[in-house]
């Protein structure tokens, strides 16, 4: 059962976990909640950008905030699944036998920094599929448990795509969120400019330990969700099913597939974290619109109208919330313009 | 606290603005059916009857309003949670009326705060339900059902055009003379006269103005007379005063007979040669003698429509053939043929 002191623990450790990170990573605030809000709440998060914006400072930051044991991987097109998980040695034991003994691999970590994780095959990716889910790794017939709290935070290029493995849709599934990072403002990048002429290293420091990011993660489940609430976020998830009768028509003629129902898992779970984050003690409809990018952007599949048009997935999402709320979108895409606009 | 009592003047409001929006309503739906009433009526060419529609639209919006008003004071906790969330408390107030009875710490902890907030927003902060558009729709509707129900009917639709005074002026003038000349005559009589009344009816349309309608008619009415004067003429007082005026009519070229039917009419009698008047016709309208016109005992051939009348030529023969029998000049056996002819003839 939570209690005040607990609530009072989440607001102090939250409050002082955005400090620490904002002395190594400037601007990104978004991505920076973004990336607390799943390591409370518990998800993997994949961030994609270009090179050179602080991913992997990000990362790395995170992982000393939270003072956690932290691994990194980097992935190359020759990297195995056991490079990933471990695997069986023989070793002579006392009496001089020989035995096979599990050496353990990178992944039994609290944080695991997958870098550059679309430039390993998929064989290599899919060894982190039952890590990620179940938190668990099989190898040798044997499964093995992996320490709580588990993260896995993978970074991803968008451009140079020669030579990747786009992640499968079984893999990108079990990420919380897929958080772009955007190049910063001018005057963000004089303040990194400026803070890096003078020192180099990150000066976060450590926040919480594992312990009380589960009690954390504990005071968030039990924020109570209103069922209009609960419903809003169905609707919206069900709203990118393309199959279904009741499909807006956005959803029909550019989403191929829709988002699956761990989709509405996340949403709730992280809506709770942030509703903490802003000091509220219930879900808003508002924390669901803030985290449907994060959450829907890479478990839609858009078809190839949309791509033909260039309706990328954030775009889709926000007419479907649009939509949802009886509003009309800022750029209306319907068919029917599509069609009108062929014409001329 | 619970939160019904949190909430009582928020439902106060939400009750109010639901009547409103109910008597707005049942105007418009009550404006409507009066309307469609209206049209209805028009649509059959009828005076809509104003004041039963009235009473009935004053029913049906008393029925309405009632049904609104019940349904206003309906209004559930979670309803007007809702509306005080949309003032921007972020689903604190619905979450408070859903987990009021959970006694966990967080939910205790969420009413406090949805409590602290809801003392910042006041009843009188909760948006009208009411848009624009429903009023709108509510005095459209009203004005299009008073100027419907103010609208005299056959102005409006009459089989897709409008009647004009001209044409009601017309049917008048040809109702009268209907009333007046088809009374108490067997069809085939009835028929003729029907015939001359209509021909002067299309007369009469095609002016423009009243100007020669009595000419139309006068000559209508002696056609008229003409026909009904010879054809009563053995019944009419005074009848058989006429018969030294009636045209001597020729009983070889007797017009019942089957051999000269045509010769008889157009050639081998000498009504036009007689230059008298009719006796019969003259005994029926009390105006004296009436020369027979000599176009009356030739055929007449219409170009437009393509026959030859002998309308005329009927009536006298019908006379004289009358006439004739009465005096016993026709045997029975030709009588009889003669009298299935003239049948046929007013049946054309």
């Amino acid at each position: 059962m939570t209690n005040e002191k607990e609530i009072q623990l989440f607001s102090e450790k939250s409050s002082r976990l955005f400090a620490e990170i904002k002395k190594d990573i400037i601007g990104q605030s978004e991505v920076v909640e973004g990336v607390v809000i799943a390591m409370i709440a518990g998800g993997n998060v994949l961030l994609e950008g270009v090179p050179g914006v602080g991913k992997t400072r990000l990362v790395r930051s995170v992982g000393r905030v939270f003072s956690l044991p932290f691994s990194r991987i980097q992935f190359t097109p020759d990297l195995m699944p056991a490079d990933i998980t471990g695997t069986n040695v023989i070793e002579r034991d006392a009496s001089g036998n020989s035995v096979l003994r599990f050496r353990r691999g990178p992944i039994f970590s609290n944080i695991i920094l997958a870098d550059e994780i679309n430039r390993a095959t998929s064989k290599t990716q899919s060894a982190l599929l039952e890590a990620m889910q179940e938190h668990t790794v099989t190898a040798g017939g044997d499964t093995y448990r992996l320490d709580e709290p588990f993260f896995v935070l993978a970074t991803q290029n968008p451009i140079e795509q020669d030579g990747t493995y786009p992640l499968p849709e079984a893999q990108t599934d079990r990420f919380m969120f897929k958080l772009i990072m955007g190049y910063p403002s001018d005057d963000e990048l004089e303040s990194i400019v400026a803070m890096t002429q003078k020192n180099a290293k990150e000066t976060s420091a450590p926040v919480l330990d594992g312990g009380e990011l589960l009690t954390m993660r504990k005071v968030a489940s039990e924020i109570p969700v209103c069922s209009e609430v609960m419903k809003y976020a169905i609707r919206l998830v069900g709203a990118t099913h393309p199959e279904r009768e009741d499909a807006p028509s956005v959803t029909r003629s550019y989403i191929r597939f829709g988002a699956s129902p761990r989709a509405a898992q996340a949403l709730i779970t992280a809506a709770k974290v942030r509703a903490l984050l802003y000091g509220r003690f219930n879900v808003s409809t508002g924390d669901i619109d803030a985290l449907a990018l994060p959450v829907l952007r890479h478990r839609i599949k858009p078809s190839f109208n949309a791509v033909t048009e260039r309706l990328d997935c954030d775009r889709l999402i926000g007419i479907l919330i649009s939509e949802l709320k009886g509003e009309k979108p800022k750029q209306e895409v319907t068919p029917d313009k599509r069609k009108k606009s062929k014409k001329i | 606290m619970k939160s019904k009592n949190l909430l009582r003047h928020f439902k106060k409001k939400a009750v109010s603005d639901g009547i409103v929006r109910a008597a707005v309503t049942s105007v418009t739906v009550a404006a409507c059916a009066v309307f469609i009433t209206s049209l209805v009526f028009h649509i059959l060419m009828k005076d809509p009857p104003i004041l039963t529609l009235l009473i009935s639209a004053l029913a049906l919006l008393v029925i309405c309003l009632l049904f609104g008003i019940a349904l206003s004071l309906r209004v559930c906790e979670r309803q007007v949670a809702a509306r005080i969330d949309a003032l921007g408390l972020d689903n604190r107030i619905a979450t408070m009326v859903e987990f009021e009875d959970d006694k966990s710490f967080l939910a205790d902890y969420q009413r406090r705060d949805a409590v602290i907030h809801l003392r910042s927003v006041s009843p009188r902060d909760i948006k009208c339900t009411l848009k624009g558009w429903q009023i709108a729709a509510c005095a459209l509707s009203v004005s299009a059902a008073i100027v419907l129900c103010l609208l005299p009917y056959d102005a409006a639709f009459a089989a897709g055009t409008p009647i004009t005074d001209r044409e009601k002026q017309v049917q008048e003038i040809i109702d009268e003379l209907r009333d007046e000349y088809t009374k108490d005559l067997d069809d085939s009589l009835k028929d003729l006269v029907n015939d001359i009344i209509d021909e002067a009816e299309n007369e009469l349309l095609q002016r423009p103005d009243s100007d020669g309608d009595s000419e139309i008619i006068n000559s209508a009415i002696n056609k008229i007379d003409k026909l009904l004067g010879v054809s009563g003429g053995d019944s009419a007082p005074g009848g058989d005063n006429g018969n030294e005026d009636k045209p001597p009519v020729n009983d070889n070229n007797n017009p019942g007979s089957s051999d000269n039917q045509n010769g008889g009419m157009s050639d081998d009698t000498n009504i036009n040669g007689s230059g008298t008047g009719s006796g019969s016709a003259s005994s029926s309208n009390g105006s004296g003698n009436t020369e027979l016109d000599h176009s009356m005992t030739e055929p007449i051939f219409d170009p437009e429509k393509g026959t030859v009348t002998y309308g005329e030529i009927y009536v006298f023969y019908y006379a004289d053939y009358l006439e004739a029998l009465k005096n016993g000049n026709i045997p029975s056996d030709v009588a009889e043929d003669v009298g299935d002819y003239f049948n046929a003839l007013a049946k054309k």
